[in-house]
């Protein structure tokens, strides 16, 4: 056998393990998820049934209230995160010293390392009506306490403010190694012309950040998108619907109402819908993009 | 190799000398102070809910609904511990089954999608760059729209209820072949066409020099896959019933105070909060320097 002939025969036993299980477990699910809105299952059994389950959940007020939600959630939920996680990295790069740089990056991203269960639980505590943390705070201020999770005007709201609290960690470190390898000539540059603070940051920092900007909004959003955890404990997705989301409803249809079709079909909302905010954020950051 | 980040020194002071110009940096002293409370308050607010599951798990169930709440631990019980532990339902049995699909998942994950990356990297064969190309593209789809076909899958293959369909799900990551490839593809082409001249076979290629100069990626991904498979609750809500399989985060939604919880139950659900959130903290603290450098080099390298 001659030099590239064993290459190529052992490029093939290298990749083989991971291949066989990437088939089965990634790609397989992956277009089973459009085959099988189109199927019924009776015992193990698929049926045929074409368009009934799309056309079904297209009917089904919930869905369309879901995909509100989880669009309502998603919007929040990134802009408020990126914007936060931005802040947060900016002002720790501004520090000299590594160790505290570093220090501070484990201590955002540890909250981020505790299960989603753990944290719901904690939640409900912190937003409980009675005796939670918050309207005891509000309480010593003087505000009546609200039902946060029983309310649907502050149940969604509550979601997000939870979640940011937990989940900045990954953004803030992606920012900050992105700063710290940004070119310093541009900033000697910049300073020669006179920016300092907040000039620099607004005029320069931050435009030069794009690609990392668009990375972590993209990611934010495909994670934002299957929001299910915190529903699941906190919530049920009530109250009246208002923060039932689309992965929330897809576990309904599939393990509470039985309808494996139906959520199928919810299941490939759910992949297109995110498929189309990632070309969106693609499209936007480009057209921002002045190189 | 990835190079630790060191700032310029220009990037961080900014002297500004010209006089009549002080009024400038007394503005940029209290703006810096501003962010600086804010970083600061944020850290406070991120964290405190961890100390608040910590401190309300040592608590009694009467003392978790006082108002004003304590807020630091005045005669700490361990009632809620004992609770949880000496529960009808094998909590420690949960525990372990964490541990071991977390460990088996992480440890012949990284094998797998090691020898991957290195194929994709360093290896030419026909197809490479078009199956690469197919194992990128799922890394941008969510993986909650693949739950119902995994799980009729896993059905048909009567999978249910078993470790398999635990374990063999999280072993091919698309995510950790991408980080590995990127760092394989740095390594000198030298180091390989030596060793080769040296008589070292593929798999000794693979093994002892391609590995051990990717360690920092491996163990920064190792970490990650710990967390997140140690974490996972859709996944194995959906397809494990059987209470002696149960992983952790799924067995505990059957403890009193987890779905629902009643007045006094706040203790009890914290506490088992605690126990399933230390396996990842302490994980999290042993490799935090590879855990923050692994999650950059995806994003800046790709």
């Amino acid at each position: 056998m001659n030099y590239a002939k064993r290459e190529e025969m052992w490029g093939y036993i290298f990749v083989t393990p991971f291949l066989v299980l990437f088939l089965v477990f990634v790609l397989v699910p992956t277009v089973m998820s459009v085959v099988m809105a189109a199927l019924e299952w009776y015992d193990r059994k698929p049926v045929w049934v074409g368009m009934d389950n799309i056309d079904h959940v297209l009917n089904d007020k919930r869905f369309w209230q879901s995909v509100r939600n989880t669009l309502t959630y998603v919007g929040m939920f990134t802009f408020a995160a990126v914007a936060l996680a931005l802040a947060v990295a900016i002002r720790i790069t501004k520090f000299r010293n590594q160790g505290v740089r570093q220090g501070l990056q484990s201590a955002f991203y540890l909250p981020s390392v505790v299960s989603l269960v753990a944290v719901a639980v904690v939640w409900r505590y912190i937003f409980n009506n009675q005796f939670g943390l918050i309207n005891y705070l509000l309480s010593v201020v003087g505000i009546e306490p609200v039902n946060w999770l029983g309310n649907p005007q502050t149940a969604l709201p509550s979601l997000v403010f939870m979640d940011l609290v937990t989940g900045l960690g990954v953004g803030i470190i992606i920012f900050v190694a992105a700063v710290l390898g940004l070119p310093s000539e541009l900033f000697d540059a910049a300073h020669i012309d006179g920016a300092t603070g907040w000039l620099e940051t607004i005029y320069i920092t931050i435009p030069l950040l794009t690609p990392s900007i668009l990375y972590v909004a993209v990611t934010t959003t495909i994670v934002a998108m299957q929001l299910f955890v915190s529903v699941f404990f906190l919530t049920k997705g009530g109250p009246v619907g208002s923060t039932l989301t689309l992965a929330f409803l897809t576990y309904r249809y599939a393990f509470v109402f039985l309808k494996v079709g139906y959520a199928s079909a919810a299941g490939l909302a759910l992949l297109l819908l995110t498929l189309a905010l990632a070309v969106v954020l693609f499209r936007w950051f480009r057209s921002v993009v002045e190189y | 190799m990835l190079k630790q980040p060191t700032v310029p020194d220009e990037l961080v002071s900014r002297p500004i000398q010209p006089e009549g110009r002080s009024w400038r940096r007394v503005r940029e002293k209290i703006g810096g102070n501003i962010t600086l409370l804010l970083l600061l308050f944020w850290a406070l607010v991120s964290w405190f809910p961890l100390y608040w599951m910590v401190l309300t798990s040592f608590k009694k169930g009467q003392q978790a609904q006082a108002l004003p709440p304590g807020l630091w631990l005045k005669e700490p019980t361990l009632e809620s511990y004992q609770h949880v532990l000496s529960s009808t339902f094998p909590v420690l049995r949960w525990l372990a089954n964490s541990l071991f699909v977390s460990v088996t998942v992480t440890v012949f994950g990284l094998l797998l999608c090691a020898a991957a990356g290195y194929a994709f990297a360093r290896k030419r064969f026909r197809g490479r760059d078009i199956i690469f190309w197919m194992v990128l593209s799922t890394m941008m789809l969510p993986g909650f729209s693949r739950l119902i076909p995994a799980f009729m899958l896993t059905l048909l293959l009567n999978l249910h209820d078993t470790y398999w369909v635990m374990i063999l799900p999280g072993l091919a990551s698309p995510y950790a072949v991408f980080l590995i490839r990127q760092f394989m593809l740095t390594l000198p082409s030298e180091l390989f066409d030596q060793a080769r001249i040296d008589g070292a076979g593929e798999i000794r290629l693979w093994w002892q020099i391609a590995l051990p100069l990717t360690k920092p990626a491996l163990a920064a991904l190792g970490t990650f896959t710990f967390v997140a498979t140690w974490n996972d609750f859709v996944w194995p809500l959906a397809v494990i019933n059987d209470l002696k399989l149960m992983p952790i985060q799924v067995g505990v939604t059957l403890l009193r105070g987890m779905e629902r919880t009643g007045r006094n139950d706040y203790p009890i659900a914290m506490a088992s909060g605690v126990l399933m959130a230390v396996p990842p903290v302490i994980i999290f603290f042993l490799f935090q320097q590879y855990f923050i450098r692994g999650l950059t080099i995806g994003a800046l390298k790709g």
